[in-house]
């Protein structure tokens, strides 16, 4: 693939000094115009919805919500006019139904996407997405465990007791098989403390076939309201978003994203090859640590809250490399704005395409993603440097 | 500014969700309240005005709503619901377990009703938040589950005491059931197949709704899996051996009527199928499995489907027969079936469906009665009528149903 292959050396050596003041303003650019779109697609998002709210009825709402009050009225033609009249369903609607599904959205996409780039960046492969090491099935595969198990008579008094206290069961349980499958690929690909690429590939290809084979089994003995569940986990949705969900996200996301902003420079030196960096004077034993850790926390909250939400790490550090070239330094901050605003966006067709329903989130984002991963495919057939 | 102030807006309703208090529901004390405790042993506050626009999500929900006279305040339905027919006309908020609450909201309801099959939960609690009533009412697959719905249904629209007497109908029907299978001497091998609204043919374990229906007509069911809806695969039928195969209407239209349905693979080698032993007529999803009010109903008519040895009164044959569908419902609408519950010689003048269709009025009580009771003439005096009147004549236990294709003079 062009856009990550080597670097000349000599550009980024000999000129550095030179090409600076562009990069800086070629990055304010971007975080601009991508802050831009993120803040376009989110507002756009909060306006929207299968109840009718109107632009003045949601700034009067936000307005009072906050407590700010302004002493002020004004009408710009019949459509706006602030202080809006609402009603109650209307704020409840917006406040704790739309917003924290928006924020939601942000948090997810985010992490999906800067996942995928860090993981893209370890393998060198724009076609190592999450899904691919195993992180999304492995999830998938545990929440499913948890839904038929805990129904069982031999489990079910120990999960309702759970659930009683508060332990969010399966979104917990998400995580830890997302974890667990990255780890266990891990272990099966490094040998004498080197990770192969092609090995942990492959790896994920078979343990992917394994999850997928016991969420299949699972299937066959679960009741068509666990059925529904198990679907509900491997299609993807926002669809029980809540301010409950984003503070239990939160902190997870926090931990695993910021630390990810210094993974650039080690990420940079990895574009030169391993030797190469480890000449360099980076430990890339340690850093890839660092992103299966990070990547399986980032991808398996994600997967807890929403399922799997397929697509959006391979499509959005794709789309920054073809927007800004493959420095790291701008593709992982660009992909967690991009990614937000692709779930978002995404997000909002799933739940205003189709009238009295939603549509699974994971649709569209294949809908999406899909013909995106073919093109790459047939675009790159001929030179065969994809795989 | 506008964007400027609803990012700003935006960010600080984000730091503030941790503290957000839900809405005060306003309490108009002196007002009449109905209060309801639900199936998840919450208190559920309802006032008269909630009733304006209610969304009900669950079909023995909308059924209830329907036999208590709220029919007219149902403004959407989910997808389960689909009897009485004016359901039909009604828009839909997707699949009960599949709920999104935004699309819910968008109808602007005053009140949802349902049960604890709905979900997800979250977003039953997300309605809830809006400050938007939310009955959720217990869902147990048993005579007292489906009695203890109504009530909770009825509780929550101020009509407990309508709630009695479609209990009491019930009941009613499933004691005599009762009666009558304690009488039977065989109890037949029932294979219960049944396909859901978008899963392929399955057959009913006994961990299912399906398999308490079996036990209350104290019939065998022929998979004796302890599971729910188990996947149909042909040897496994073949080995079940059933004498009388019971599924849904909806499943027989799904494979393209019964002859295909009895050409399966696996259920062709039954002695059901060979001994064309189906039960499938009239028998909606809901009637066999939704535990409704019309429950009492099924389990009567299943009593005398798969018990063919039981003599059959004209009350029965009135049930069972698809002709004389229009007949039963004009007769239940008037309260009448019960006249046909004569234990003596009796022989009633059926006029079929086309014959009612043609009449085009629903009948009086009295009409009706007439129709019954001083129609009912000795079978020796059937001469009288003029032979190409006569569409069928079914034999019961206690005369003869003629069934006419015209209403006599």
């Amino acid at each position: 693939m062009s856009a990550i292959s080597r670097p000349q050396p000599h550009e980024t050596t000999t000129n550095a000094r030179r090409v600076a003041p562009n990069i800086r303003r070629k990055g304010v650019f971007l975080a601009a115009s991508l802050s831009a779109l993120l803040l376009v697609v989110s507002l756009l998002s909060i306006g929207s919805g299968q109840l009718p709210i109107r632009v003045d009825q949601v700034v009067t709402i936000l307005a009072d919500e906050v407590g700010i009050q302004p002493d002020i009225s004004f009408n710009v033609g019949e459509s706006f006019s602030y202080p809006a009249e609402y009603s109650t369903v209307q704020r409840g609607t917006l406040i704790n139904i739309r917003l924290p599904r928006v924020v939601l959205g942000l948090l997810i996409g985010a992490s999906l996407a800067a996942a995928g780039a860090t993981i893209q960046g370890m393998f060198r492969n724009p076609l190592a997405d999450p899904g691919l090491i195993g992180i999304s099935a492995g999830s998938a595969f545990a929440a499913a465990l948890v839904i038929v198990l805990g129904n069982t008579a031999a489990l079910s008094p120990l999960a309702g007791s759970l659930d009683e206290i508060g332990v969010p069961l399966r979104p917990i349980a998400s995580f830890i098989g997302g974890v667990v499958t990255t780890l266990l690929i891990y272990r099966l690909a490094t040998v004498n403390g080197r990770t192969s690429v092609p090995t942990m590939l492959l790896a994920g290809i078979a343990l992917n076939a394994l999850a997928g084979a016991g969420v299949g089994m699972l299937v066959a003995f679960a009741d068509d309201s666990e059925i529904r569940d198990i679907t509900f986990w491997q299609l993807g949705s926002l669809v029980d978003g809540s301010w409950e969900r984003v503070e239990t996200v939160v902190p997870f996301i926090l931990i695993s994203l910021v630390p990810m902003l210094w993974l650039s420079r080690p990420l940079n030196a990895l574009l030169f090859g391993e030797i190469e960096a480890e000449h360099l004077g980076f430990n890339i034993q340690r850093t890839k640590q660092f992103i299966i850790v990070l990547a399986a926390v980032a991808v398996g909250t994600g997967v807890a809250v929403a399922g799997i939400v397929g697509f959006v790490g391979l499509v959005v550090p794709h789309l920054i490399r073809l927007l800004a070239g493959p420095d790291h330094r701008y593709v992982i901050p660009g992909s967690m704005l991009l990614g937000a605003a692709l779930l978002v966006g995404a997000d909002l067709i799933a739940r205003t395409i189709a009238e009295g329903r939603e549509i699974p989130l994971g649709v569209v984002t294949a809908l999406i993603g899909a013909p995106f991963f073919l093109y790459l495919l047939l675009k790159d057939r001929e030179r065969g440097t994809l795989i | 500014m506008i964007y400027r102030n609803l990012l700003l807006c935006a960010l600080l309703i984000l730091t503030v969700s941790a503290s957000f208090a839900q809405d005060e529901i306003p309490d108009d004390s002196d007002q009449i309240v109905y209060t309801v405790v639900d199936a998840f042993g919450d208190t559920v506050t309802i006032t008269p005005t909630d009733l304006e626009r209610i969304i009900s999500i669950g079909g023995a929900v909308t059924e209830i709503l329907y036999d208590l006279g709220m029919g007219d305040n149902i403004i959407a339905v989910d997808v389960s619901s689909i009897y009485p027919p004016q359901t039909a006309d009604l828009p839909t908020v997707g699949y009960l377990r599949f709920l999104s609450a935004e699309p819910v909201l968008s109808y602007e309801p005053s009140l949802i009703i349902t049960t604890e099959d709905a979900g997800p939960v979250d977003t039953l609690r997300l309605i809830q938040s809006v400050g938007i009533p939310v009955l959720i009412v217990p869902a147990e697959d048993t005579p007292e589950g489906a009695a203890e719905k109504i009530r909770t249904v009825a509780a929550g629209v101020g009509k407990s005491d309508e709630a009695e007497a479609i209990i009491e109908a019930m009941r009613r029907d499933i004691e005599r059931a009762q009666a009558l299978v304690e009488m039977v001497e065989t109890r037949p091998r029932v294979l219960f197949v049944f396909a859901g609204s978008n899963i392929a043919l399955g057959v009913l374990g006994r961990a299912s709704g399906g398999h308490q229906m079996l036990e209350l007509v104290n019939v065998e069911n022929a998979i004796t899996i302890e599971d729910g809806y188990i996947p149909l695969t042909a040897e496994a039928i073949v080995a079940a051996a059933p004498d009388i195969i019971l599924t849904t209407s909806l499943s027989v239209e799904r494979v393209g009527g019964v002859e295909n349905f009895l050409n399966l693979p696996g259920i062709s080698l039954t002695p059901a199928a060979q001994n064309g032993r189906i039960v499938y007529e009239q028998m909606d999803d809901l009637f066999l499995l939704g535990f409704t009010p019309r429950l009492g109903d099924a389990i009567l008519n299943l009593t005398y489907l798969l018990h063919e040895d039981l003599p059959r009164p004209a009350y029965a044959v009135v049930r069972l027969s698809p002709a004389l569908e229009q007949f039963e419902a004009q007769l239940r609408r008037a309260g009448q079936l019960e006249a046909l519950d004569i234990d003596e010689p009796l022989t009633v003048l059926a006029p079929n469906n086309d014959a009612l269709t043609l009449a085009d009025t629903e009948l009086s009580a009295s009409e009706l009665s007439a129709l019954i009771l001083q129609g009912a003439i000795p079978p020796q005096e059937m001469t009288a009528v003029p032979a190409d009147m006569i569409e069928a004549v079914i034999s019961t236990a206690n005369g003869y149903v003629y069934i006419l294709n015209g209403l006599p003079e």
